[in-house]
């Protein structure tokens, strides 16, 4: 064989994407998401693939999610912007593609203070208020890479006896009213028609009564929905601390393709960290979340690497690693992923991780994404190689 | 000039509006409407009067989970709303409403809900909810149970005491049952309690709450109505009401009137919009005797004058003229604000005449309830250097019962964090490390002396310290002694709290 025909023969494989450093363990487990992102593969056929990723601050700025929503819509097609809080619950949360904010007196149920219902919609915290003068606003920018192909807008809601009405406005129009009474508390949604563009949403409790507000869901378009809910500081217990018929509920609503679940750094700052009965919480974290969407698949992440000594990291990452399989989901090491123990350091030097050596930068949880993306697409990659999944009549097959 | 302006508003406090006026409820609102002025006042939340002063009335939202025991899972939230009442001058709220005892197992929600609150009654509903807790063995399931009741009662106010269930109900529902079958539904058969509305035209009218036990029903209410409806229908000067219009000496129609209650000096306020679902003999559903999301439009008139339009509510209930010296006079300008008024949160009044801060608007109560100006109010001027850019600060605090923890707070700075100081008796306190508390004392100039109503606060402030855009909150912290809890009134600037943590801008047109 001359040298030259060996570089043309070997140039695919050049050419093809690095390997991942840490692959999806099991990949089967995502059938039903593979085969649902494929249907959708191009953003031609109808439907919506949704993911649903749960998880802590790492979760919460949407700097991990964003980049992947970006990339998953640009191959899966755009359905819209998918689930945020209503309104801006703390003043440091912040959304890729979508603006967010609220005025007036607002109460915040689910984070310090507040009333602790468990009537948090999935997001982890709602919003409350009987004043005229309040307000919550949701815009999609109009030159935002991603989330602009809703066909509808879900107000997500608590139905309860004392519940007041909430106006609906798009551009400044009222176009319905929402009365969130009803006998029994309750989840609730109601839809509103989303034209296309950049309309600027707005919804008002008209006052008197208490409205409360569970979040808001951009959806309903041909392609793949990305939901980024996170909050600081969150434990893996704080999926058990909803209301679980209500937890059951909207989780049924936004009926979830998959669900990943990012958890565990915030147990590892628990000096007096039980692994038994963490791995108690997360076995019934893990039974609530595959009842609430039994049609979904779930993946699981391990913590990223962090600098904390002595905390228990490959403990609790086994933990997650076991239950993961136990409840029929893949699993995927953040931190192997990111080189292995002591990585941390390295993305710090590297400009890839905050001084606490717990979070990361902008650009790190970019590369964290780009991680992420490279081991799921090779895991649906494959699966489709496989399966031999049919595209959606009319798609055309894009580059991988 | 500021002590001259207290020494008038404490020497004579201005005179309460001696005119018509009038007073209602709606949907969680107190409204007053000035009859000469035609001008409509409301107050966010539910105020009635006696020769004693104010009452106060809200629904509260309680939450309670059972400790969790080690290792075991989490167990589920309960919930209930109680409904309570603020005697004039006390600090405290007490519940009209039972207060129920979570249990330590499973998991209630007990809700109450306010049908109609007309000054001297009111109505309440409440559903209750109970949630067996699953205990699963390794060879049962023990699916979780659930068992439900609904009921509504009328209570007299301000004593909070029930109306009693009328004699005889029984063999007034085997009655209704056999010569109008199908009327109730069949499982819905136990007499629970009465409920007196007030109809449109200012009708009060008596209805029997039927439920059910069974748990096919269980859950459900009925009010079936004991009196006749009354025929005749109040009129105003120069029109009658007739069916759905007012029809006017001269011929003229006004259409869609769904409520018309006569008031003070021949004057009259009409409700228009979509017909109020009080009036029917028999309601199925308790939660559709209101409408949360239906509005209707509210006019005056008066004899000899055009119909002034005075903005949308959804009910008139327990509408009625204000006596001379009922304290809803007084209280006009402090616990209302006009429709259509400016918002209440706004940037530093500069270079005005002393401003008096206290209005229910501005105030956040937080474990004890504000009693009014005489509780806590502030005369407040600032003053913006043109040169040096210094901002003078000026507060004289009316707060007679002063405690520790009482003064004024400043959040300074357009930063996501503001610089928080607080002035007080017991002087001046900054917020942050060391080197932040050296150079904010240097930029800032400050006193406190007691006066014989509370007490006056002067701050000098280093433009500086404002950021950019300038920006600063203030509020008055009052701690009473004895009593747990505070009271906030925000003399400038919208609350800080942690989802608005930020100060406001000095100049509206720099708001962020």
């Amino acid at each position: 064989m001359t040298p030259l025909l060996a570089l043309a023969l070997l140039a695919p494989v050049l050419a093809a994407p690095p390997l991942p450093t840490a692959p999806i363990e099991g990949p089967e487990r995502l059938t039903r998401a593979f085969t649902a992102m494929r249907v959708v593969e191009g953003g031609t056929a109808a439907g919506t693939v949704r993911i649903t990723h749960f998880g802590d601050s790492h979760i919460a700025a949407d700097l991990w999610t964003g980049p992947m929503r970006a990339a998953l819509q640009a191959r899966f097609g755009d359905g819209g912007r998918g689930f945020v809080l209503a309104g801006q619950p703390w003043s440091s949360y912040f959304q890729r593609h979508v603006q967010v904010g609220a005025d007036g007196q607002w109460r915040v149920d689910g984070l310090r203070g507040g009333v602790n219902d468990g009537w948090f919609g999935p997001g982890g915290c709602s919003m409350a208020s009987a004043d005229p003068a309040a307000v919550v606003r949701l815009r999609v920018p109009t030159g935002s890479e991603a989330g602009r192909g809703a066909a509808w807008l879900d107000v997500h809601h608590l139905r309860q006896p004392g519940g007041g009405c909430l106006e609906v406005r798009l551009d400044d129009r009222p176009v319905t009213r929402i009365s969130t009474r009803g006998p029994w508390l309750e989840a609730a949604a109601a839809r509103v028609p989303m034209p296309p563009g950049g309309e600027r949403v707005s919804i008002h409790p008209l006052g008197g009564a208490e409205a409360r507000l569970l979040g808001l869901d951009l959806g309903g378009g041909n392609g793949l929905v990305y939901d980024a809910l996170g909050i600081n500081g969150a434990r893996i217990t704080r999926l058990l601390r909803h209301d679980p018929a209500g937890f059951a509920e909207i989780l049924g609503r936004l009926a979830p393709t998959l669900v990943v679940l990012s958890y565990g750094t915030n147990e590892l700052f628990d000096r007096d960290l039980d692994l038994t009965h963490y791995g108690a919480d997360l076995d019934r974290a893990l039974t609530r979340v595959r009842a609430a969407a039994p049609g979904a698949d779930c993946l699981i992440t391990g913590p990223p690497d962090f600098a904390r000594k002595g905390a228990p990291i490959e403990s609790v990452t086994d933990i997650q690693r076991a239950l993961a399989d136990a409840h029929g989901c893949a699993f995927w090491d953040a931190r192997a992923a990111m080189g292995g123990p002591g990585s941390i350091r390295d993305w710090r030097r590297a400009g890839l991780a905050q001084r606490d050596r717990v979070h990361l930068t902008r650009d790190g949880y970019a590369r964290l994404a780009e991680l992420m993306l490279t081991a799921l697409l090779a895991a649906y990659d494959q699966a489709i190689d496989t399966t031999a999944v049919p595209p959606a009549p009319g798609v055309r097959m894009l580059p991988r | 000039m500021i002590a001259a302006a207290l020494a008038v508003l404490l020497a004579a406090p201005p005179a309460p509006p001696a005119g018509p006026m009038m007073v209602f409820w709606s949907a969680g609102r107190t409204y007053l409407v000035d009859v000469e002025t035609a001008r409509l006042y409301v107050a966010p939340e539910w105020i009635t009067s006696t020769p004693d002063g104010l009452w106060r009335y809200r629904l509260r939202v309680d939450a309670h989970r059972a400790r969790r025991a080690r290792g075991a899972a989490i167990p589920p939230p309960s919930r209930w709303t109680t409904f309570e009442q603020l005697a004039p001058g006390a600090t405290r709220y007490t519940p009209l409403t039972a207060v129920p005892t979570p249990p330590g197992d499973g998991q209630i929600s007990d809700e109450h809900r306010v049908v109609q609150l007309t000054g001297d009654t009111v109505t309440l509903t409440r559903h209750f909810r109970r949630r067996s807790a699953a205990h699963p063995t390794p060879t049962t399931p023990a699916p979780i149970t659930t068992t439900r009741r609904a009921d509504a009662w009328t209570l007299d106010l301000p004593a909070g005491e029930r109306r009693p269930l009328p004699p005889d109900t029984d063999p007034a529902l085997d009655w209704l049952r056999a010569t109008l079958p199908g009327v109730l539904d069949p499982c819905v058969d136990r007499p629970a309690g009465r409920i007196t509305l007030d109809l449109p035209g200012g009708h009060p009218s008596d209805w029997l709450v039927v439920r059910g036990e069974a748990d096919a029903c269980a859950g459900d209410a009925h009010a079936l109505q004991l009196d006749a409806a009354d025929p005749a229908r109040p009129g105003l000067v120069g029109a009658r009401w007739q069916d759905d219009a007012l029809i006017f000496d001269d011929g003229r129609r006004l259409e869609d009137v769904v409520d018309v209650r006569p008031g003070p000096a021949d004057a009259a306020l009409v409700l228009r919009g979509e017909p109020l679902a009080l009036d029917a003999p028999l309601h199925r559903d308790l939660m559709r005797l209101d409408d949360p999301c239906q509005t209707r439009e509210l006019s005056l008139h008066r004899p000899g004058r055009p119909p002034a339009l005075l903005g949308d509510v959804a009910a008139l209930d327990g509408a009625r003229a204000l006596g001379p010296d009922d304290p809803l006079r007084a209280a006009r300008d402090t616990w209302f604000r006009p429709i259509g008024a400016t918002p209440c949160h706004a940037a530093l009044p500069l270079d005005t005449d002393p401003v008096l801060a206290a209005h229910r608007c501005q105030i956040d109560e937080d474990g004890r309830s504000w009693r009014g100006p005489d509780d806590l109010a502030a005369l407040v001027t600032a003053r913006l250097e043109t040169r040096g850019g210094r901002l003078h600060l000026e507060l004289e605090v009316i707060d007679p019962d002063r405690a520790p923890g009482d003064g004024v707070r400043l959040y300074l700075g357009a930063r996501r964090r503001p610089q928080r100081v607080a002035i007080g008796a017991d002087g001046v306190q900054i917020r942050g490390g060391s080197r932040t508390r050296r150079r904010v004392r240097r930029q800032l100039d400050s006193t406190h002396a007691p006066t014989r109503e509370g007490y006056r606060i002067t701050a000098t402030l280093d433009r500086a310290l404002l950021g950019d855009p300038p920006s600063i909150s203030v509020a008055v912290e009052d701690h009473d002694p004895g009593v747990d809890g505070a009271v906030w009134l925000w003399v400038a600037g919208t609350p800080i709290d942690g989802r608005n943590p930020r100060a406001t801008p000095l100049f509206a047109e720099e708001k962020r």
